[in-house]
Formats: C-alpha cells, sequence, structure tokens
C-alpha cells in the first residue's frame, strides 16, 4: 500500500481511552487486513514465507546478492545472561584511579568496597545465527551476542573492568581495539567510552558506573540503555560483528520485582517477564557468512532480521503481560513495528525513560540506538494464538525508509501463546496510570543559552554544521549545570539523522515549530530528525566536567564524521 | 498536535603517531620499490590477498605513463589512501588535493615506502598522464602519491565498488559533484575505512596510523 512520503507512520494512539485521528485513519486499514478476502484495496499478500521487503541496494555487491532462505521461527528468543558480580579484580583498580575519576575522591587506592565489581572480556566466540547458516566467528562482549545483560540499581556504583581480547593480527571487517560506551549513562568521561579512548587488544580499562542521579533527582532515573563499541571510524563495523549489549538499571520506582510491598513501586512485569529485544539487521554472503560493505557510507541494510541475535525467533509467551525493552541495535534501519492482529502496545518508556503516563499504540517506531518500551498482555488471548511482530517500515537503502507501508510487514519475532499463568508465573504486575514525572525545567535561564547545529551531508561525507569530527579539539565549551535550548536541524531532504547526545538526556521543546506530541513527551537521547525538520530541545550537563561527544547514530554517518567534541567546564 | 512527516511519531598525539610508526617499520618489512612500478610483465590475473573480493583489478596508467593493475599492483599488501579526483575540477578538487599534500607532508618519507596515496582521475577523458603530471607540478606534489587514468568504463566501476557513488543517478553522473571521501586501509588485514577528504590532515594521519600494522604482533 502505497502512501505519500510524508504521510506515512502516523501515530496513532488512544490516550485514557479517547482515540485521536491517526487511529481512525489506522484501525480501518488493520481491519481490512489481507486475511479478509472481500478487500480488494489491498495488493494480494505475498506467498507465505516471502519476506514483502526490497532488497536494500547496498546488497548488489555481495556474494549471491541476497541473503541465503532461512525458515523463520525455528529457534527460540535467545535473552542474554546477566552479567555477575566478580569479589574482586586483578591486578587491583589502578593506583590512578583518583587521576582518571571525578567523583567518591578519597577512597584511596582501593575503591573496591564501595562498588559492584564486574569484569567483560571483549573476545571472538563462534554463534549461530540461524540453524541453517553455518556457524560463525563473531565479536562479543563475554564472547557472546547480544552480550550479557548488566543489571544495576541506583546507588550502587559499579567498576566494570573491560578486557580487549580480540586478536590482534585479526583480517577482516572489524578493528580489534575497542572502547566501551554505556548509552545514555550518566558518568565521567574516562569512563563514557570517548571514540579516540581505545583499549587495545591485550589492554584492559576500568570504567567507574556511580548509579547517580543526574542533579540528584529520581525523577532523572534511567531504564534501558545498552553498551556498545564507539571506536572512531569503526564503530559500524565492531557493532556490527557484535559488541553491543543491555543495561537495565532499576530504583525504588521501578524496582524489577512486580509483588514489591513497597508502595513507591510500579511493580510493572519483572524478572522472567521483563524481556529485552535487540533488532539488527544483517546480510549473508551465498556461503552464509555474515558480510558487510565497509565503502557504504550512506548506511548499510541487511535482509535478515534478527532479535537478540537470531534470525526470526519465536518466543513462547504465559497469558499474562510483559515488558518488552525494544532496543534498535542496528546500523543503518529504522522500524516501524505493529503486531499483525492489529493489538494495541502499552508504551510506557521512550529512550529508556518511563513517560509520565503510559500511552497506547499500534506501532513502535524504533531509529537507530532508540529504545521503546512496551507493555503486551496475552491473557486475552487462548493458548495457542500466534502473533507476529511485523516491521512495516519499507527502506531500500541507508539514508531512510522509502515513504511505503507494507502489509503485511516483514515478518520478525512471532509471539506463541502456549500456558496459562498459573504458580510461579502468576500476573502480579500492573501498569500504573502515572508512571514516571519530568524534572522541572529552567526554560528563562535556558532562552538565554542558545545554539544551532545542521546535519548535512557534504561531499559524501556528513558534516554537522559544516564541519568534520575532530576528536583533538572542542567545538564548543559548555558551563556545568548551565540550562540551554539546542536547535538540531537537518540540513537535507533525502535522509534521517538520529542524533545522540552524550551525558544528559534532552526535552523536546519544539519539532518544527509545532509542540511535541505524545511520543516525543519524554526524555531523550536519541533525537530523530526527519528529512528538514528542526527540533528545539532543553538540556544541561551535570555532575561532571570533561570532553564528550553529539553524532548521527546512523552509525556510518558517524563513521564519516558526523560527530563533534564538546567540552563541559566549571 | 502537529503532525509530524513520515516517521510521525518515532517517535594519541601526532608525534606519538609518528613514533609508532617507527616501531611498525622495525616489525614489517619496509617495501623497497618506490611506486610507480615498471611496466608490469604479464602476470596470472588471479589475485588472492585478503581483499581481492572487494577490488576490481582493472587496469590503470600512472602520471608517469606506467600500466598498472589497481589490486595486483597498487593495493594489494599495502597500507593506502585513495580518492577520486579531475584536474579539470574547480570546485572542490583544489581544496582536497591541498589538504591531503598536508597529509603527505606529515607522513613524509613514509608515502611511497610504507604507506601509498592514489589519486584516480574522474575524467579519465581528458586527464592523460601528461594533464595529471603537470598537476602534479603544481600542486608540488612529492613522489610515492601516485595519480591514476584509465578508461571511464575502468574507472567507473571502481569509482562505483569503492563507494563513490549518489544514490541520485543525476549527481552520480554529475563529476562535479563527487564525492570529497578518502579510503584508508590496510589490505594485508582487509581492513578499510573513510574519512572526509577535508578531515584534519594530522587526523588523517594518526587514523592511518592505527591501522597500517604497527600496532600488529609480528606473525
Amino acid at each position: 500500500m502505497k502512501s505519500s512520503r510524508r504521510d506515512f507512520m502516523k501515530w496513532s494512539l488512544v490516550t485514557g481511552g479517547v482515540a485521536v485521528a491517526g487511529l481512525s485513519m489506522l484501525k480501518p486499514a488493520f481491519a481490512q487486513s489481507p486475511v479478509d478476502p472481500v478487500c480488494p484495496a489491498l495488493p494480494p499478500p505475498p506467498p507465505p514465507g516471502t519476506d514483502p521487503m526490497p532488497i536494500a541496494e547496498g546488497l548488489q555487491g555481495m556474494p549471491g546478492g541476497r541473503s541465503p532462505a532461512t525458515t523463520p521461527w525455528l529457534e527460540p528468543l535467545p535473552i542474554p545472561s546477566v552479567l555477575q558480580q566478580v569479589a574482586s579484580l586483578n591486578p587491583p583498580v589502578s593506583p590512578n584511579w583518583q587521576e582518571n575519576h571525578q567523583i567518591n575522591k578519597g577512597w584511596g587506592s582501593d575503591p573496591g568496597p564501595q562498588n559492584e565489581l564486574y569484569e567483560m572480556h571483549i573476545k571472538p566466540g563462534m554463534h549461530s545465527f540461524h540453524p541453517e547458516l553455518p556457524t560463525q566467528d563473531v565479536w562479543g562482549f563475554e564472547g557472546i551476542v547480544p552480550g550479557p545483560t548488566m543489571v544495576s540499581l541506583y546507588g550502587h556504583p559499579q567498576i566494570v573492568r573491560f578486557h580487549n581480547e580480540l586478536p590482534i593480527n585479526h583480517v577482516g571487517i572489524g578493528v580489534p581495539e575497542t572502547t566501551t560506551h554505556n548509552h545514555n549513562g550518566h558518568q565521567e568521561p574516562y569512563s563514557d567510552g570517548h571514540p579516540t579512548e581505545i583499549v587495545r587488544s591485550g589492554e584492559h580499562r576500568d570504567h567507574h558506573y556511580p548509579q547517580i542521579f543526574a542533579g540528584n533527582d529520581p525523577r532523572e532515573a534511567l531504564g534501558t540503555l545498552w553498551y556498545h563499541d564507539h571506536r572512531v571510524d569503526f564503530t559500524a563495523q565492531n557493532v556490527y560483528r557484535g559488541l553491543a549489549g543491555f543495561h537495565l538499571c532499576f530504583d525504588d520506582v521501578d524496582s524489577g520485582n512486580e509483588q514489591d510491598p513497597n508502595p513507591q513501586a510500579l511493580r510493572l512485569p519483572s524478572g522472567a517477564f521483563d524481556i529485552p529485544l535487540m533488532f539488527t539487521d544483517m546480510a549473508f554472503d551465498s556461503s552464509g557468512m555474515a558480510w558487510f560493505d565497509p565503502f557504504n557510507f550512506d548506511g548499510f541494510l541487511g535482509d535478515k532480521w534478527l532479535v537478540n541475535g537470531k534470525i526470526q525467533p519465536h518466543f513462547n509467551v504465559a497469558r499474562r503481560k510483559y515488558r518488552f525493552r525494544m532496543l534498535n541495535g542496528g546500523i543503518s534501519r529504522i522500524y516501524g513495528f505493529e503486531l499483525n492482529n492489529a493489538a494495541f502496545m502499552t508504551l510506557i518508556a521512550t529512550d529508556g525513560n518511563l513517560l509520565p503516563a503510559p500511552v497506547q499504540v499500534l506501532e513502535v517506531a524504533l531509529g537507530m540506538a532508540q529504545r521503546r518500551d512496551v507493555i503486551i498482555d496475552f491473557s486475552q488471548y487462548p493458548i495457542g494464538t500466534e502473533i507476529i511482530l511485523e516491521n512495516v517500515l519499507e527502506q531500500k537503502d541507508g539514508r531512510m525508509p522509502t515513504g511505503n507501508v507494507l502489509r503485511p510487514g516483514s515478518p520478525v519475532l512471532k509471539f506463541i501463546v502456549d500456558r496459562d499463568a498459573v504458580g510461579a508465573e502468576q500476573d502480579f504486575s500492573q501498569v500504573p496510570l502515572s508512571l514516571r514525572q519530568m524534572p522541572v525545567m529552567d526554560l528563562a535561564t535556558a532562552q538565554q543559552h542558545q545554539r544551532s547545529f545542521v546535519f548535512n551531508r557534504q561531499n559524501g561525507a556528513w558534516t554537522i554544521n559544516g564541519n568534520f569530527y575532530d576528536g583533538e579539539i572542542p567545538t564548543f565549551t559548555v558551563k556545568q549545570g548551565q540550562p540551554e535550548i539546542w536547535t538540531l536541524k537537518n540540513g537535507g531532504g533525502g535522509w534521517v539523522h538520529p542524533v545522540h547526545i552524550h551525558l544528559e538526556e534532552s526535552r523536546i521543546l519544539l519539532r518544527n515549530g509545532g509542540l511535541p506530541g505524545p511520543e516525543d513527551q519524554g526524555r531523550h537521547d536519541v533525537i530523530l530528525l526527519e528529512p528538514g525538520e528542526e527540533v528545539k530541545i532543553y538540556i544541561r550537563f551535570r555532575t561532571f566536567l570533561g570532553k564528550y561527544v553529539m553524532h548521527c547514530h546512523n552509525l556510518l554517518h558517524e563513521d564519516h564524521a558526523m560527530m563533534l567534541r564538546f567540552d563541559v567546564v566549571p | 498536535m502537529k503532525r509530524r512527516a513520515f516517521l510521525a511519531g518515532m517517535g594519541a598525539s601526532l608525534i606519538q603517531t609518528a613514533i609508532a610508526a617507527g616501531v611498525g617499520l622495525a616489525e614489517e618489512k619496509p617495501t623497497t620499490a618506490p611506486m610507480p612500478k615498471p611496466a608490469p610483465a604479464p602476470r596470472p590475473t588471479m589475485a588472492n590477498g585478503p581483499s581481492a573480493s572487494r577490488f576490481p583489478d582493472v587496469t590503470l596508467t600512472t602520471h608517469e605513463g606506467t600500466d598498472v593493475r589497481f589490486y595486483q599492483d597498487l593495493v594489494q599488501g599495502k597500507v593506502v589512501l585513495i580518492n577520486f579526483m579531475y584536474a579539470a575540477c574547480t570546485n572542490s578538487c583544489p581544496t582536497f588535493t591541498a589538504n591531503l599534500v598536508r597529509v603527505q607532508q606529515l607522513f613524509g618519507d613514509r608515502i611511497g615506502r610504507d604507506v601509498f596515496m592514489y589519486s584516480i582521475s574522474l575524467d579519465p577523458e581528458h586527464d592523460s598522464p601528461q594533464v595529471l603530471r603537470d598537476y602534479v607540478k603544481n600542486y608540488s606534489v612529492q613522489p610515492g602519491w601516485t595519480f591514476l587514468t584509465g578508461s571511464l568504463a575502468d574507472v567507473t566501476i571502481l569509482r562505483k565498488r569503492l563507494g563513490l557513488r549518489d544514490l541520485d543517478p543525476v549527481i552520480d553522473a554529475d563529476k562535479a559533484q563527487h564525492i570529497g571521501v578518502v579510503l584508508y586501509g590496510n589490505e594485508r588485514l582487509n581492513r578499510w575505512a573513510a574519512c572526509p577528504a577535508l578531515a584534519e590532515p594530522r587526523e588523517i594521519v594518526k587514523y592511518v596510523g592505527w591501522i597500517d600494522g604497527s600496532r600488529q604482533v609480528p606473525a
């Protein structure tokens, strides 16, 4: 079904049970989904098993031209294991600890007792993307894809030792040098995974994640984070090889316990019913090996849909509520997710941060690096029900979607309702009408401190305000704690830029001069700029001093210089 | 609520580098033969280095008039920087070339010895070896940086394979709007990246230093 470019993926939603315009436009289309044979308006559904998504133009150079066929739903969705604490680090944390770290000075040379200690070995591993493709060499944190899930509790600071154990003489895609960014973490520059702070093979580096709220304000709590490699010029290749994982943060409100007796606790679906979903798209050559084109500066698209490192897995669910933490961990693809039964999902968090109130949605749009947490309630379905999560946004090249909406879309993940929620699976969770309130903004001060940034293409590479990334020099400095208003503008008409700012989140004040829609109401670390769009944001940088970056999270735009360094100064 | 557009709702310093490069030299056998080489003798067409499948092995001609095979003679086994230009360009090429001259100066005598620079003409029908020789002279390009021409068909194949393409066919065909990106890589490791031709020269030199093999353990 063709719709005009500027007019698809209407955000259809109901708030408090009242449908708004977008819903009335979309719901009939679902009601006339292709299972209804009398509907003439829709094209015939593609044969079963055929993916309606066009093959990405960038795969023309791949042996085979497209990935080998694979049978969907063969394997269960893998849930990454949780990274466990270690008793000690050997050798102990560097005596230079106090030089590198900005808070909790005075701990002496052994900060261990105050911190939870973790180790992460970045190393090769053997991985099966699909049983019909060869098991192959990947790079992973702890050698697995995705890496183990880090779980944090506010008030419990952590030291994570990242060991680079990648093969120093590696030949092929990726570079065996890493810098691990804790995406959206509130942390000092030394521990931020700065693009040029490279850990070489055989070396390690200790990052400190203090688990404190920005401004000591609990309303600034972060929830769904992820960690990934950030090595300058090679981020896309290294992330494509598998260097990414989840980091989930909990506090008294979002406590990760649906039977929490604390009246503050939200009691959202928890534990085995709190599921991270990392969506990636990859391509495999005629021999079934993962393939990547290092000579594509617009963006890279795969033609296989992966969730948590598996191509089109299935997930057996009980008849109860689940929390899904959706993350777009891919290079250049933007998703529009829908359930093929046209059911609503309850959006509770954007970029990992709980919204003031839940929002009912039919689609979840997900730009690169963005996160959306949704609740899906399977209690309404009889056992045996199968529901497919589909991507409906057609995209042919790395710059942006075409504007076509595909229904049915590309099948990505199948939910199979296979049991009642009894015993240990009984549903004690709830989705309160009020989630987390927003911090107060100081707009009066911010208005006196404005900056603007234009994201553009120049001679085939990518610029911010006409400049390419230069890691040696800050493009500007910003005073610690000073509220500012930044204008982010997409200078071009043919591409999309998901803009990511390190250290602190922003709030959207205006989008193209208009007030932000419900989906823009939260706190964001990735602002998606559609062609020509201009977004004004409120932002300030607290707690730490030093160098950070802002960049496009289309990783090939980032790697081809759409990034700038800024320094937070006293 | 304002309706949004189509996605509505989507929601080491230079000195250190130079030292590292020196170490790299000690570890690696420096290539002794300077470029360009004498005319290649007939040889098997099978090229089998780690990056063979990424590069078309087309025949090009250097600004000194020597015929060379792109992959086997220029890229295989080497650390290289590759960009595209044309002599009559008055728009972007002069600034690109001037910036790359600074890159060459920073590399010093490594260029032509263990790092090779190539600039390939987008206008091969006009850019004869003589035209390119004059260009080299005008920009005070030093030995070790080779300018190349060839048939339009071969150059186009090469350009597109190396990502120097625009998805808009009109822009793609307009060499005045050509892409100002420098590919850099180490063929021995099949390790490839790219940066803008106008990036800071010291940054280009640093990034190449990071993939030039000096961080490798001798095999």
